[in-house]
């Protein structure tokens, strides 16, 4: 059966867990914090360890990158991370008579994701944790990417809910998993991850300072006392490799080199973790490959490097092939080894789960399901190495699967929704937007220890969001096929047809086909007018004099003086001259209008729409009340003084 | 497209002073495309009315509705009960469906909001431009599109005056002349000789003095056939 695609915002479709990112982008512009956090946790429940180490795919795949930098969503995340009022952690609703009891061994992010979601769907959930606290590999993540309290906030909100948590309990020949369905868990789901460290065949390895990165990292950063050389050789080029390089820096390492297969270009390792590395003084010697460690004196004295060729063959598989004739040799006296993860499954011994000839777990990719009919594997261990939004959405899944499981007592594949992202910007309005959006990108430097936004950065980074998918909506059953929509939008986003309708990979939300449609039959999917704030705004204290009512932008309108109430809209273009009436008829005698700065703002056609709207509702109230007044404030910068008033 | 505008508020205002409810009606074609009473007008002028009582302690009911089209009495039909219990209809559509509902609602009082004007065509998402005079007698074949009945101040069929000047109009120099257009046209199509003929007097019988002027079409031969049918039976 073919299922057509839903249409979804582009950083949305990158999530793995389809985070709306937009969403909550524009609600930290419109100052709105609470709300974004609620937006986070509603796909995500470990939303501040992603606003630290996430690698954003969401901002890859945003559509302002070709215009000028992608939106910094993380940056914004840990923005809201930091400043939304997080509701107290709870206990979830109370258990339904049918449910479930289930084990999940490993406390990582897909297991605690798993835990967290069926709980949550009124199941008892139990996890069993290898090491002495939960939160598994993101606790060899070094905190100064990822702040223990980040951790310490998600794992105790996930936990609050009611989910009991042994730590110290290793899955292995001892306690084996079978034993848990023994003491009647319905299900259990492995989530143990990638916990080894790969070896390597070198005379050597495993002595004190020829050791493996995970180990090594797991006591730096769980608070053991470690060794590290003074001349530190790291092996590898992946993410953990840049990881363990720039800890053993901090650690006292004089010097740290970096040592990988792959050429700088086809270096694993996201660019700019790399670049960090570099930046501390760690050297990468790319396309080398350790061939033996020198000792002297039962110590590490030196290793030698081989030069390497190419990594990957024609079809693009891992095959690296060397020249044996240039060899270099170094001076270290520790190397750690970062060539990979492998799991560990020694949990699966004495039970019924099966494994392959290779060792590998048999398991069924989309059900989760081993050859036990109630134990699931999931996460890392079950789709090798990833990010942690990813072992979080596979957290999901397997949830999803083993709540039904519990429920109905069939395990299904589930009915994966369609997705496709919007298309990608036309370069019509690609140039356009070049020419009319006015805001100078702060996009954020690709850093993973960038500085914290403050809320003034924050709100204007938000606003930098091109409001994908969240623009006009045509009524057809009100459209009077005017044509004003087609003829004023300045992207040429309406499009005739049997019905009007506006482009949704062209619109951007900007609202003045809304504010001036005569038949009210547009509505933007990003601002319920309905909601306005003005619909609570008190009367004025003194209906004899009026009083002034200031309507400022939400995303940069400030705080005028002077005013007896100030109402913000996400962009006062939006207006209509009958939301400036109904100011008046609130009985204040004077609107004040406050766009944000023309070089704040992103929609750069917007204010002429201003002062026309200004204009409009000028016209109408002279005749009703001629002593009312609409004023159109500029900012400062905008051509006159501060605060200025031009009268319409 | 039939042009409205809308009257100004104090000589609305004046014509509703003995109402206490008001439905200010509304029409979703013409009106609303031209901006004269569509829902925007209809919204702003309920606030604005209600703006300009405010101090007259006059405790009026304004209640906007808007339909589809308001020469046509089925749309009118489903707000017809709000219709006929307000004091009076403030209507916005064009002087045919403001016809239409006071025929169709002969006790309440009907007043215009709009002034009809004329027929005319989008020059600008703000602009319109009378192009028709509904005469009844269509020779725009003969004037190069260029309609002088309804586009040029005397009428004229045989033009252009004395009063052209530099492709204007004497009697506004904002208006263009319409045979100024015409010869130009025909200039360019090669065809100057055609306006050498002189347009004999035209026949008016077909404009809009004899009296309301109707249209029907029997040889559509539409009617509800059961129904009429079984009354005729």
């Amino acid at each position: 059966m073919s299922v057509s695609s839903k249409v979804i915002a582009p950083c949305q479709a990158g999530c793995p867990v389809r985070t709306d990112a937009g969403r909550y982008a524009r609600l930290v512009a419109e100052g709105r914090y609470d709300e974004a956090y609620e937006v986070i946790c509603r796909a995500n429940p470990f939303p501040s360890v992603c606003a630290h180490i996430c690698q954003r795919p969401c901002e890859k795949q945003c559509r302002r990158g070709p215009l000028d930098a992608p939106v910094g969503i993380r940056s914004l995340k840990r923005f809201v991370v930091q400043h939304a009022r997080r509701p107290a952690p709870g206990p979830c609703a109370p258990e339904p008579a049918a449910s479930g009891r289930v084990a999940v061994v490993g406390a990582g992010p897909a297991g605690l994701t798993a835990a967290y979601d069926l709980r949550l769907r009124g199941h008892r959930a139990s996890v069993f944790e290898r090491l002495d606290r939960p939160g598994g590999m993101l606790n060899v993540i070094p905190r100064y990417r990822l702040p223990q309290e980040a951790l310490d906030a998600d794992v105790a909100a996930i936990l609050a809910t009611g989910i009991e948590l042994t730590c110290g309990w290793e899955a292995g020949e001892n306690t084996p998993v079978a034993e848990l369905l023994e003491r009647g868990f319905d299900a259990v789901v492995v989530a143990t991850g990638l916990s080894r460290s790969r070896g390597i065949a070198v005379p050597g390895f495993g002595a004190q300072r020829f050791t493996a990165a995970i180990p090594w990292m797991a006591d730096v950063w769980l608070g053991k006392k470690v060794d590290v050389g003074r001349r530190v050789a790291v092996i590898g080029g992946g993410n953990v490799a840049a990881d363990v390089a720039r800890t053993a820096r901090r650690l006292g390492a004089e010097q740290v080199a970096l040592i990988c297969l792959e050429s700088r270009e086809e270096v694993p390792a996201e660019p700019q973790e790399i670049a960090l590395a570099e930046g501390e003084g760690i050297r990468l010697l790319p396309r080398q490959a350790l061939k033996r460690v020198l000792n002297r004196d039962g110590q590490i004295a030196a290793i030698e490097l081989m030069s390497v060729v190419s990594v990957f063959d024609e079809a693009g598989r891992f095959r690296p092939t060397y020249d044996p004739s240039r060899i270099r040799t170094l001076s270290v006296d520790m190397v750690i080894l970062s060539i990979g993860q492998a799991p560990d499954r020694s949990w699966a011994r004495g039970t019924a789960v099966r494994a392959d000839e290779r060792g590998r777990i048999v398991v069924d990719r989309e059900t989760h399901l081993t050859s036990h009919p109630r134990v699931f594997l999931a996460g890392e261990a079950l789709r090798g190495p990833g990010s942690a939004i990813q072992a979080v959405a596979d957290g999901h899944r397997v949830a999803e699967i083993v709540a039904r499981f519990l429920e109905l007592g069939e395990v299904a594949r589930p009915a994966a929704a369609e997705v496709a992202p919007l298309d990608p910007f036309p370069e019509d309005v690609l140039e356009r937007l070049r020419r009319l959006a006015t805001v100078a990108a702060e996009a954020e430097p690709f850093a993973a220890s960038e500085p914290s936004l403050d809320e003034a950065a924050a709100r204007r980074e938000g606003g930098r969001c091109l409001a994908c998918l969240a623009g006009a909506v045509i009524d057809e059953t009100k459209c009077a096929s005017c044509l004003t929509c087609f003829r004023v939008c300045p992207l040429d986003a309406v499009e005739i047809g049997e019905a009007m309708r506006a482009n949704p990979a062209r619109c951007q939300a900007c609202g003045v086909c809304a504010s001036v449609c005569p038949a009210g039959a547009i509505s933007l999917a990003c601002w319920d007018r309905a909601a306005g704030e003005w619909a609570t705004l008190p009367a004025p204290a003194s209906r004899e004099t009026g009083g002034t009512v200031a309507v400022v932008c939400r995303h940069d309108g400030g705080s005028p003086a002077g005013a007896d109430e100030i109402v913000a809209v996400p962009c006062l273009a939006r207006l209509r001259p009958v939301d400036v009436l109904g100011l008046f008829r609130q009985g204040y005698r004077t609107v004040a209008l406050h766009p944000c700065a023309e070089e704040q703002c992103k929609y750069g056609a917007a204010w002429k729409n201003i002062e026309s709207v200004a204009g409009c509702a000028s016209a109408l109230v002279r005749g009703a009340w001629p002593e009312a007044r609409v004023e159109v404030c500029l900012p400062a910068g905008e051509g006159g003084p501060v605060g200025s008033a031009q009268e319409t | 497209m039939i042009v409205m505008k809308q009257k100004p508020l104090d000589r609305i205002l004046d014509r509703l002073r003995a109402f206490r409810k008001v439905v200010v009606l509304g029409c979703g074609t013409c009106s609303t495309v031209c901006f004269a009473g569509g829902e925007r007008e209809v919204e702003e002028l309920c606030c604005s009315l209600q703006l300009a009582l405010r101090e007259s302690h006059a405790e009026v009911e304004f209640e906007g509705v808007t339909c589809k089209r308001a020469c046509d009495w089925e749309f009118l039909e489903p707000m017809a009960d709000s219709l006929r219990g307000a004091e009076a209809i403030l209507s916005l559509a064009c002087g045919a469906g403001t016809n239409l509902i006071a025929d169709k609602l002969p006790g309440v009082p009907v007043v215009p909001g709009v002034d009809t004007t004329f027929l005319g065509a989008n020059a600008a998402p703000d602009a319109w431009s009378e192009m028709c005079a509904g005469c009844g007698d269509c020779i725009l074949d003969q004037t190069f599109g260029v309609c002088p009945v309804a586009r040029c101040a005397k009428t004229l069929l045989n033009g252009p005056c004395g009063g052209t000047k530099d492709g204007k109009c004497e009697v506004n120099p904002e208006t263009e002349c319409a045979w100024a257009k015409i010869v130009e046209r025909a200039r360019a199509l090669g065809r100057l000789g055609d306006l050498e003929r002189i347009v004999p007097p035209k026949d008016w019988s077909s404009a809009r003095d004899g009296g309301q002027r109707t249209l029907k079409r029997s040889d559509l031969g539409l009617r509800r056939l059961c129904t009429e049918d079984l009354d005729e039976g």
